[in-house]
């Protein structure tokens, strides 16, 4: 189910449009770049990544802060470390994921250098916007991309395309444990209220009508 | 390979359907072994504080590890070639019951002569369309009257609690707004009540109360007062975690067959637990096993464990697996009748009000029956025929509704990224209700189990193939109780709707049933009355493969109390073990 609008962006339709005619085929692409190169990895270990190099961490981390938005007053995905959070995960439980992660990653990397003569730094938020945009259209057409590893998709569980997979793996760094590396200082909690970790609620609490205040708790703090 | 030394009594797999029988067969004098294919994990050194992680537990399934190891394959019709499928398969010593919600109840009365029922009421006409579909609706063997001691020792020795609805014919008899007036009548009390309300449970209380309704808050395996057991096993009560449902209780709060049966079947001194054994084959001649055969998992070596009964509790589909892997289907029977839900789902925000609907375990829920079984009958009779159906649902609303279990759940027009998204949860995630509709499924010839051509697991045993698709009854309910779930939210206040009424086959969702019938007649059924394999009388089946019919309700009870009732059997001498055919 699409629930993706089209015209909120500034700019809207029109530069929807040309960006989609400007990359036509672009992401397509992707599905052919099976040859990518493992040994030509950047071995920058950037922010402390246990996986990610540079450039594959600044461009997921470009998509993650269009997916969950945010800035200094009101933080999203960025400021809640999610892709520090993915990155953990890719080198730990999540590793069937490794090699869609790098394919789609430096596939788009590429698409913008080659077609744009971009980096990701260079793109504002509209256009990232468009981007991810772009993403989600593919995975309702189509996702014969073959990108994602066995498991989910097979079983028909999680995420079941590219888009979907990064949007499930951003949304679970912002609102899983503090302990697994994504929502710093509880901000992914902090935006819904949720309060976390707590062994017991009382019926007072559980009795009202209004938003619970409630220190906002890890595992990790029990 | 090494044969183990002989026992009275073989379990495979120690989950709710073998937990009853382990206890009552040890304290009888039996010596028991189970073989449990997973680990034994404790509240103390295992669940605290870890188990407060939804990351852990729920998203990456912490409990339920096996959907790689164990294949499964689901198609829609037998001329397509199945594919892989998940499902939610517990491994662990207390199977799902570690992980579950615990909502937990008596089927009605009329849920035990399902066929019967609907045909006095609608007759033959009415229900053309369930035989064009297929439908193999049957009574069960069983009265509700013979059973009901053992429904009351689940809720007294596993730790149920409950209002009553209906003691000996007396509805709501200890408050007059509580418990369940269509609930088949109970000789006694509930040993405690359920537990408290919260904002939701409110809030859709209120809904049914203003449409005329009957809410009550559903019974719970969940204790709300230090309880000590006739067992004589003392355990906490809830503390409203609300890591609830698929993780296990830090506080050993949560009844499951491991606090609640485990420790009384180990007190006999006749039980011994063996978990990490993985059973693949069940050795038989003339007609009896004489013994299992399993992997050790911690060892690697294969072992076979001879014995008298044995007692085969690894949850539908690895029963069925199991027994047609094994060469044990003498009449054809094992696999068919298989039934599985396939439910509407409706959705709500309240602008009004903050439900925080987060902080509270996922069974702290009101809900209604009114729609369920028959108890709508007269209704239904006014409906046009192609909207007629039999059965009905469950209606609840649940708790449990954390951000990372929740986060999906926005209204078509609200986009799932950006800006409007992240707004949007901001604003409403801690005013969500969603519904759970019980919807209960029908048994059809052409449902079945069976074992798969193309994929086996690990030890080569062939993975369970599951052949289902729904018919006319369950599209047609599935609309009715949409309907009826709209209104209920809207009375309730509910500023935005929406889900839908249209269900899809699924193969699996936790309440699989069926698939090896109980029934009177052994050219037409795989076991007796007491669970009893007519073709091998010294092997019994623990689990709801046995159900003839579902019923708009959770299984569970139903599970524990058909292990405690052929338990009994076997102890009182009630059934004969080398023949199925003679039992009183
Ligand atoms: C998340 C969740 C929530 C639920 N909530 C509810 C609820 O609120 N109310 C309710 O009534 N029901 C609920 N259920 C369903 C309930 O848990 C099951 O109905 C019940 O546990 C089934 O009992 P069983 O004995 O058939 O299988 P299980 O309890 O699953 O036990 C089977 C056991 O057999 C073992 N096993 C399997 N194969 C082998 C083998 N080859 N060798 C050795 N061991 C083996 C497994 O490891 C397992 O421990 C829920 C289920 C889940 C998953
Ligand atoms: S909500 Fe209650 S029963 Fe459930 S896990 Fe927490 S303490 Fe245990």
């Amino acid at each position: 189910m699409s629930t993706h609008d089209d015209t909120r962006h500034d700019g809207s339709e029109w530069s929807r449009r040309t960006f989609l005619k400007r990359s036509a085929g672009a992401l397509a692409l992707l599905a052919v770049q099976g040859a990518f190169r493992f040994d030509a990895l950047a071995q920058e270990q950037q922010r402390g990544y246990q996986f990610f190099n540079r450039s594959e961490g600044e461009l997921l981390e470009a998509l993650a802060g269009r997916i969950w938005p945010g800035d200094a007053q009101d933080p999203g995905a960025i400021e809640a470390g999610a892709v520090h959070y993915i990155d953990r995960a890719l080198a730990g439980p999540y590793a069937s994921y490794q090699r869609s992660y790098r394919v789609i990653l430096h596939g788009l990397n590429e698409q913008l250098r080659q077609r744009f003569g971009v980096s990701v730094r260079e793109l504002d938020d509209d256009q990232l916007d468009l981007l991810v945009g772009e993403l989600e259209d593919q995975d309702e057409e189509d996702d014969e991309l073959g990108l994602l590893p066995g498991r989910e998709l097979e079983l028909g569980l999680g995420p079941d395309s590219t888009f979907q997979m990064i949007r499930q793996h951003v949304m679970e760094g912002v609102f899983s444990d503090p302990i697994y590396g994504g929502n710093r200082n509880f901000v992914g909690w902090r935006a819904v209220n949720y309060p976390g970790a707590h062994y017991v609620y009382t019926a007072e609490e559980q009795q009202v009508f209004e938003p619970l205040t409630k220190p906002y708790q890890s595992v990790a703090d029990l | 390979m090494a044969e183990q030394p002989r026992k009275d009594v073989v379990i495979v797999g120690y989950g709710a359907g073998s937990g009853p029988a382990s206890v009552e067969l040890a304290r009888a004098g039996y010596s028991v072994v189970a073989l449990e294919r997973g680990p034994h994990w404790t509240a103390q050194r295992d669940f605290t504080p870890s188990q407060l992680d939804t990351l852990r537990w729920v998203t990456r399934d912490g409990m339920i590890p096996d959907f790689d190891r164990m294949p499964m394959t689901f198609r829609e019709n037998q001329d397509e070639e199945a594919v892989p499928t998940a499902y939610l398969m517990s491994t662990l010593v207390g199977g799902a019951t570690v992980h579950w919600s615990g909502q937990s109840w008596r089927f009605f009365e009329d849920d035990f002569r399902m066929k019967s029922t609907v045909e006095e009421l609608y007759g033959q006409e009415r229900l053309r369309y369930l035989e064009e579909d297929g439908a193999s609706i049957a009574d069960w063997p069983i009265s509700y009257d013979e059973v009901e001691p053992y429904y009351e020792r689940v809720e007294t020795h596993v730790g149920i609690g409950g209002w009553p609805g209906n003691i000996q014919g007396r509805i709501r008899p200890v408050r007059a707004d509580e418990g369940n007036p269509f609930e088949a009548p109970r000789e006694n009390d509930y040993p405690f009540r359920p537990l408290r309300e919260n904002a939701t449970t409110l809030t859709y209380r209120y809904g049914a109360l203003e449409l005329g309704l009957h809410p009550f808050h559903v019974p719970t395996a969940i204790l709300t007062r230090p309880y000590l057991s006739p067992y004589g096993i003392s355990r906490p009560p809830c503390t409203y975690c609300t890591f609830c449902t698929g993780h296990g209780c830090w506080n050993a709060s949560k009844s499951d067959t491991r606090v609640s049966l485990l420790p009384a079947a180990v007190a006999t001194g006749n039980f011994e637990l063996r978990p990490g054994c993985h059973v693949t084959r069940i050795n038989h001649q003339n007609g009896r096993v004489e013994s299992v055969e399993y992997v050790d998992t911690n060892t690697g070596e294969v072992h076979t464990q001879p014995g008298e009964i044995f007692l085969l509790g690894a949850y539908t589909f690895q029963n069925v697996r199991l027994l047609l892997h094994s060469g044990i289907d003498a009449n054809g029977k094992v696999g068919q009748h298989f039934m599985t839900r396939s439910s509407p789902s409706a959705n709500a925000i309240f602008n009004d009000r903050y439900l925080n609907g987060f902080n509270g375990p996922a069974v702290q829920r009101q809900g209604i029956d009114d729609f369920n079984g028959e108890v709508a009958h007269e209704r239904k009779l006014e409906l046009p025929d192609d909207e007629f159906f039999i059965r009905g649902a469950f209606m609840g609303s649940p708790s449990q509704r954390n951000p990372l279990e929740t986060y999906d759940q926005v209204p078509p027009g609200v986009p799932t990224w950006g800006r409007e998204y992240k707004r949007y949860l901001s604003e409403n995630l801690n005013r969500y209700i969603g519904l759970q509709l019980l919807t209960e499924p029908l048994p059809y010839e052409h449902s079945r189990i069976d074992l798969d051509p193309n994929y086996s697991d690990q030890y080569g045993v062939p993975a369970a193939r599951v052949t289902r698709r729904i018919g006319q009854n369950e599209r047609r309910m599935g609309r009715f109780i949409f309907d009826r779930a709209v209104e209920i939210l809207r009375a309730a206040g509910a500023s935005q709707i929406w889900g839908s009424g249209e269900v899809e086959a699924t193969p699996s969702m936790t309440h699989d049933t069926g698939g090896l019938r109980m029934g009177e007649d052994p050219g037409d059924s795989v076991t007796n009355r007491y669970c009893q394999m007519w073709d091998v009388p010294n092997l019994f089946i623990g689990g709801g493969a046995v159900f003839p019919t579902m019923a708009g309700k959770n299984p569970t009870q139903t599970i524990w109390m058909l292990s405690y009732w052929l338990a009994d059997a076997i102890v009182q001498g009630r059934v004969d073990v080398d023949d199925a055919e003679s039992f009183s």
